[in-house]
Parts: C-alpha cells; structure tokens; sequence
C-alpha cells in the first residue's frame, strides 16, 4: 500500500515519520502523568483567560471541563485501586465536522489515559478549530510538553480510502464521532483482530415534562427552566445529538392544557433576548418540515407558533422521533403521556438525551427500570449539552484503556 | 373549471390599477384555495395544520420545494394531461408538476399575452442562445430545453448560436445579423449562457454584430454571474457593446408556475402581470413586508389549477419597490431578484450533509 499523504496541522513545525509514529509504542504514557495533567491545565488556563475564547460558549465549557480540580475528580473515579488500568496504544480519533469541540474531550481523554492520538479533523474551514489548534501548538513548543508532542497528531487530509484505511489498519482504537454516515463509512474498512471502535450514531433527544411540577413552578424558577431549555436546544442550533427535538408532556389533559401555554409563553420570552443564532435558511427548512409533516401524518402546529423562531408541532405519540427528518434550528415536536411507561416503546437505541423537568430521580430510576430499550442519559433541563466523559453509554476511560488483570 | 375570462379581457396583460388587481385577484385565488382544499387531499393536511397558528398573517404560502417532494395535483388520475419536471441548479431532486389540459393551455395563453407585450403580434426571426440538441429529445426535456422550446412559439426561422461542444457558431450567427440586418430579431437564451458563452466568446473575437432591433429576452438565475461581479447593469452594458442591443428583458419564472411570468420592462425593474403578484416575506416573521424592504419572494398566480401552486414562497429574496408607479408606465407590483437565500452553516453531531464538502 502506498504511504498516504497527509496534511498535519498539530504539532506543527515537526516531521513526522507516519510508520514510526504508529510503529513506535516506546512513548506511550502512564494514565493520568504529571505531564498530560499539566497540558489538561495549561489548555483550560489560556481557554479561561484569553478573551478570544470567550465568545463561544462551547470553548468556555470545555475550558471549564478541562480544569485542573475537574480532572482530578474525575481521576479518582477512573483511577481506582482495585484495578491496573493501561494505554491500548494508537487512538484514531475522527472527529465530526459539525461540532468543533468535541476532538478535544475525545483527544484529552486519550491523552489522559497515555495513548498515542492521530486525530482526524474536517478540512472546512472553522474560526474555532483554528482557535483551539493554533493553542494545541504554542502550547507543544514547551520542552515540558516533549512527551504529549510525541503522543499527538492532529490532520487532515482529503476523504480518500487509501489514507484511511492505512490508519484503521495500524490504530487499536477508533473513536469514531461524526454520525451513521461516518461511522457506516469506517466500518467498511479493516481493522486489526486486537482493535476496539467506538461508534458514535446518530442520536436524538427528548424533553420530558411534568405538567403538574411545571404548573407548581414559581414564575421566577419557571423562567429560569425556560431558559435551561432554551440553552440545552438552541446551542448548536438544535442539531446536537443531546439537544432536545421533541417534548413530551406527563400528566392529566387538564394540567398539561395549562402546562404547556406556561412554558411556552416562559420560552418565547427567553427567545426574545437569546443569540440562537438561526438564519432565513433555517426558517425556510423549518417552515418546509412543517408542511412535509403535516401532508404525511396530519399534524398541527400549535397556536404557540408565531414566528419562525419557536415552532411547536402537536404530534401523535407515533410521531413522537424523528430521527430521519426533524431540521432542528428551534423545532419541537410535541405530545402528549398519562405517565411515563407510556412513552417507553418510542425509546429506541437512537435516543440519547432526556432532559427532565419535575420528577424526582427515585421516580426516573424506577421507571427506567421498566422496559426501555433505548437512551443513554437523563439530566435535568439546562445540562442537555454538557459534556461527561460517559457518552453515549460508553465510559470513554474504558475505551481508550485496558484494564490488566494481575493476581 | 379556472375561468380567466376577465383577466384575458383587458386590453394588455399590465392594465389591472392596483384597487382592481386587489379584488380581482384575491377573489380569484380565494376561489383556488377551496378548490385545493376540496380536491388536494395533501392540501388540505397542510391548510389544517396552520389553521391555529399564527405563523402566517395572511393566507397559506407553500414552500416551492415542496414540489420536489410530493406529487401534488387536484384533478383526478384521468385528466392528468402531462407532467413538467424541473431540477433546480443546485439539486438533483426534480420538481413534478401535474397539468390538465385547460392549466396547460391557460399557461400557453398566459405566455403568449405577456411575450407579445414585448414582442408585438408577428413571430420574429429567432436566434437561439443555446445549442440544438438541448431541445432535440423530446423525451427528457431539461429545464432548459422546456424553456426554449416554451419561447420557440414567439420566433420563426430558429437559429441556434451554439455548437453541441458550447462553442460559438460564428458562421451562422453572422449570416443571420446579415440576414436580418436592420430588422427586428428576438434573441433568447439563459442569462449565463448568453454571458459565458455568446458575450464573452464574441469579445474574446473582437467581433462586433448589429443587432440594434434586436429584443434580447433572457432567464436563469444570476448566481454564477453574481460570483463573476456581472449585475445586470453590466450585463445590458455588455449587449450593447458587442451587439448594439438597446432591448434587453430578464424575466423571472418557474416551472411551479408557469405563464404568469415576470418579466422586467424599458426601466430594469421586474413587472407583476395582471395574472400574477408577489409579496415580500420576512423569513423570521413570515409575515409582509412593506415595499423597499428586501425579504423572500411570495408569487400568486391564478393559473395553477390542476396542482395546488397558486400561493407559494420562493427561497429568493427581492425587493418590491411600488406598484402601478413604474416610470415605464406598466401597472402591477415592480420589483428586483437579489438570488437565493444563503445557505445555513451545518452544524450539530452528524457529518450528514458533510459529503459534499470534502476536507
């Protein structure tokens, strides 16, 4: 196989060997080194602290995940003395090309556990990931950071098969984020017997909501869950796997009658003074799906719906996901449950995220108990698009780790 | 039964004042909405739906791509006479649109009432800005070759100014502007086609035609040459230039509603035929915006009967800038095309849309 050609944006300056890159293990690290936690600090730092930084919101949380009392909380809870955790070796990281943070956590976490890291970036051009790699590169300069600088590789390179499948071949993990399409595309390709992927799907996420909680609320908390909802959906446009796209309502006719009018007249309110964001483009997508949807399975947009911002589509049960078509940018499909069982045949593995508002967690776990095949985590309103390094139902500790048994 | 006999009536197809238009109009498309929704069951799904929200301050506009999803018609199977196909520059999904014999002959109608506006009663000789086999297989029409063949009707001894390789055919051309030296013409083409491949190929020649009667009519978005810094300022410019042509008139269409036409008059502004009207929309009110304000093209035609494509809302933005006060003199809502709406920056988790970017 001809050696393929890629173009290395981080570490910058170096030349890289890709044979002896991959050949080479003598580099890899211990979990949780000295050096990788300062290299975890010193990106946190300079994410915190440079007002650059400072107008993405998605940069700022990953600054703040990435804080050094962060790291070492989550360290006693990966580092425990019962077992003796190792690198697996090479990590590929392909990273989507929507989501300009998401490397990073795929990429630190790796890093954290002494792995070796070629990461696949999109080549389209964006300020953040310009941002963020540019950082990665003045912070590599550091000869205290020799042994990350060894361990890192951040590329492009054209979507050849060549090229990737000559680094599926020598890697023993891939992350593979990016969706059904990126993920069906790895697939296809070889992988050594010993190597371990990590598939990322398309996922979708839901509000669930308790009318009778909601209609219980004071007004100034009641705002207060509009606007963790506003930031959990609008982030990102509401094409996050864990933003919410559908909202379902728990409770009696009567309640959720007068739930529903509540919260959405507290959303738009949010809306008024929110950056989301969305363009002529969006509204035109959205306003399409409206009609789409309504043609096929006779649905109603609510009364809710003014403006192309909030658009709230009365759905049946059946009709609860859409994980084929729903366009995002403020779209929400909504029903109606009695109580929460009702809703579990609609749980598939496609649903990630529920964002809760009313229940307790003792009512949550014993529902979730009960027969739901699908979603990976239930979080309260606002904590929708927070990172935790359990993805997907997937500790990425353990992925990118093996843990030896010595007796 | 879609009776236009008022509208074929008046005496050109921009008489209407707009006190006129306004009843004229809207009783008639008042007339379209029930017939849709008594006989378009999809229709009447996507009327029902908006019927409690406030979305839409005035009547239901579909989105045009919603033609490109769904086979959308409110005749029965058997009137269904033929069906026009059209994809879109920048899509290969083709828009399907469902004719009976009285909508299609009513499109032809339309047509002729507007072209003749511009071109007077008699078939004028004909050059082609295109090639001839963009016309010659009858059985897969592209958009262009539909056009063409739309506007053939208005010209006689049709002469096509292109080779089958898009290169300029100077022999033929030059024998018509000599042929007809001194005699009004009808040129028609697509406005890029006409730059690229007629404007620029005769300077790159330093060849100069007289083509001075000449009415150039021309269509096709502005897009490509939006990129190349070609408004249509430049683009009249350039006519004159190398073929002296003084007549030159853009107009704006498309297959979800064909004849009702908009085409732009003697002072470079777009016309709202007596058959037809546009409304501005602001994309994140959806409601209408005063004149002067720029927003997404509304069109209203009262041909579309056999389809439910009488209201629908464009992905163009433009601009309306009066009505009836034109200093052309010609009645109706005038207005500018400024292209497409952007296109949104993908985001979210999925690399769904990611295909066509290629790193």
């Amino acid at each position: 196989m001809t050696k393929p050609t890629v173009n290395i944006v981080a570490p910058v300056g170096n030349k890289v060997d890709l044979e002896l890159f991959f050949s080479d293990l003598s580099t890899l690290g211990q979990p949780f080194s000295e050096e990788s936690v300062n290299f975890v600090d010193a990106l946190s730092s300079a994410l915190l602290t440079n007002a650059a930084y400072k107008i993405y919101p998605e940069m700022i949380a990953l600054g703040f995940w990435l804080r050094r009392a962060n790291i070492q909380r989550v360290k006693k809870q990966v580092l425990v003395d019962s077992i003796v955790r190792l690198p697996r070796g090479v990590v590929f990281h392909v990273a989507p090309s929507n989501v300009d943070t998401i490397f990073i956590y795929s990429l630190i976490i790796s890093l954290l556990m002494g792995n070796k890291n070629v990461v696949r970036v999109s080549g389209k051009p964006s300020l953040q990931k310009d941002l963020i790699v540019q950082l990665i590169n003045e912070l590599l300069l550091s000869p205290a950071l020799a042994a990350t600088s060894q361990n890192l590789l951040i590329i492009t390179y054209s979507h050849d098969d060549n090229t990737s499948r000559y680094l599926s071949e020598r890697v023993d993990v891939r992350m593979l984020w990016g969706g059904d399409q990126t993920v069906g595309y790895f697939s296809t390709l070889p992988v050594r017997p010993t190597s371990v992927d990590v598939k990322f799907a398309n996922k979708y996420s839901i509000a669930i909501i308790s009318a009778k909680a909601l209609n219980n609320l004071s007004a100034e908390e009641l705002n207060h869950q509009a606007k963790a909802f506003v930031n959990d959906s609008y982030s990102f446009g509401q094409m996050a796997c864990s933003s919410p796209r559908s909202v379902c309502w728990v409770g009696d006719t009567s309640n959720v009658t007068i739930a529903k009018s509540k919260f959405w007249q507290a959303v738009k309110r949010t809306l008024d003074g929110f950056d989301h964001e969305l363009s002529e483009s969006n509204y035109i997508d959205k306003l399409a799906y409206v009609f789409e949807h309504a043609l096929k399975y006779r649905s109603n947009l609510s009364e809710t719906s003014e403006n192309s911002i909030l658009t709230v589509v009365n759905v049946g049960l059946a009709e609860i996901v859409d994980t084929e078509a729903h366009c995002g940018s403020g779209l929400f499909l909504q029903a109606e449950i009695e109580k929460l069982t009702d809703i579990n045949t609609y749980l598939s593995r496609k649903i990630q995220t529920l964002t809760y508002l009313g229940f307790t967690s003792e009512a949550l776990n014993d529902w979730i108990g009960s027969g739901v095949y699908g979603v990976d985590r239930i979080v309260p309103f606002g904590k929708g698009v927070d990172f935790d390094y359990i993805w997907d139902g997937v500790n990425l500790f353990d992925a990118v780790s093996r843990i030896v048994s010595v007796k | 039964m879609n009776n236009l006999d008022f509208f074929y009536s008046q005496t050109s197809p921009y008489s209407l004042s707009k006190e006129q238009k306004r009843d004229a109009i809207e009783q008639h498309l008042i007339r379209l909405d029930m017939h849709h929704y008594e006989n378009c069951k999809s229709y009447q799904n996507m009327a029902d739906s908006f019927r409690h929200s406030n979305w839409f301050s005035g009547p239901l506009l579909m989105p045009v791509r919603l033609f490109k999803q769904h086979e959308l018609k409110s005749i029965p199977q058997e009137d269904v006479f033929k069906v026009l196909t059209s994809s879109g520059t920048t899509s290969q999904i083709v828009s399907r649109i469902i004719l009976d014999r009285e909508t299609a002959s009513n499109q032809s109608k339309v047509l002729v009432k507007i072209m003749q506006h511009y071109l007077g009663l008699q078939r004028l000789p004909m050059l082609i800005i295109d090639h001839p086999s963009v016309v010659k297989d009858r059985t897969s029409f592209s958009a262009r070759g539909a056009g063409i063949l739309g506007l053939a009707t208005f010209g006689r001894d049709h002469t096509y100014a292109l080779d089958d390789d898009m290169t300029i055919n100077l022999e033929r051309v030059k024998a018509f502007s000599e042929k007809y030296a001194g005699q009004p013409v009808f040129i028609f083409g697509f406005t890029f086609m006409i730059w690229q491949y007629f404007f620029q190929e005769l300077k790159a020649k330093n060849i100069h035609l007289n083509l001075a009667e000449a009415v150039l009519v021309h269509s096709g978005g502005w897009k490509k040459l939006i990129d190349v810094a070609v408004d249509n300022t430049v683009f009249k410019q350039v006519a004159n230039d190398t073929c002296e042509i003084q007549r030159v008139h853009n107009f704006y269409g498309m297959v979800e509603q064909v004849g009702s036409i908009f085409v732009e008059c003697s002072h470079g502004y777009l016309h709202a035929p007596d058959y037809a009207d546009i409304d501005i929309v602001s994309a994140e009110t959806m409601k209408v915006q005063p004149y002067t304000e720029k927003g997404l093209i509304a069109v209203s035609s009262v041909l579309p009967y056999s389809y439910p494509g009488h209201r629908l809302l464009t992905e163009d933005l433009g601009t309306i800038y009066g009505e009836d006060d034109c200093a052309c003199g010609l009645k109706g809502k005038y207005f500018h095309v400024h292209g497409r709406v952007p296109k949104a920056e993908v985001r979210g988790c999925s690399d769904t849309h990611a295909v066509e970017q290629k790193l």
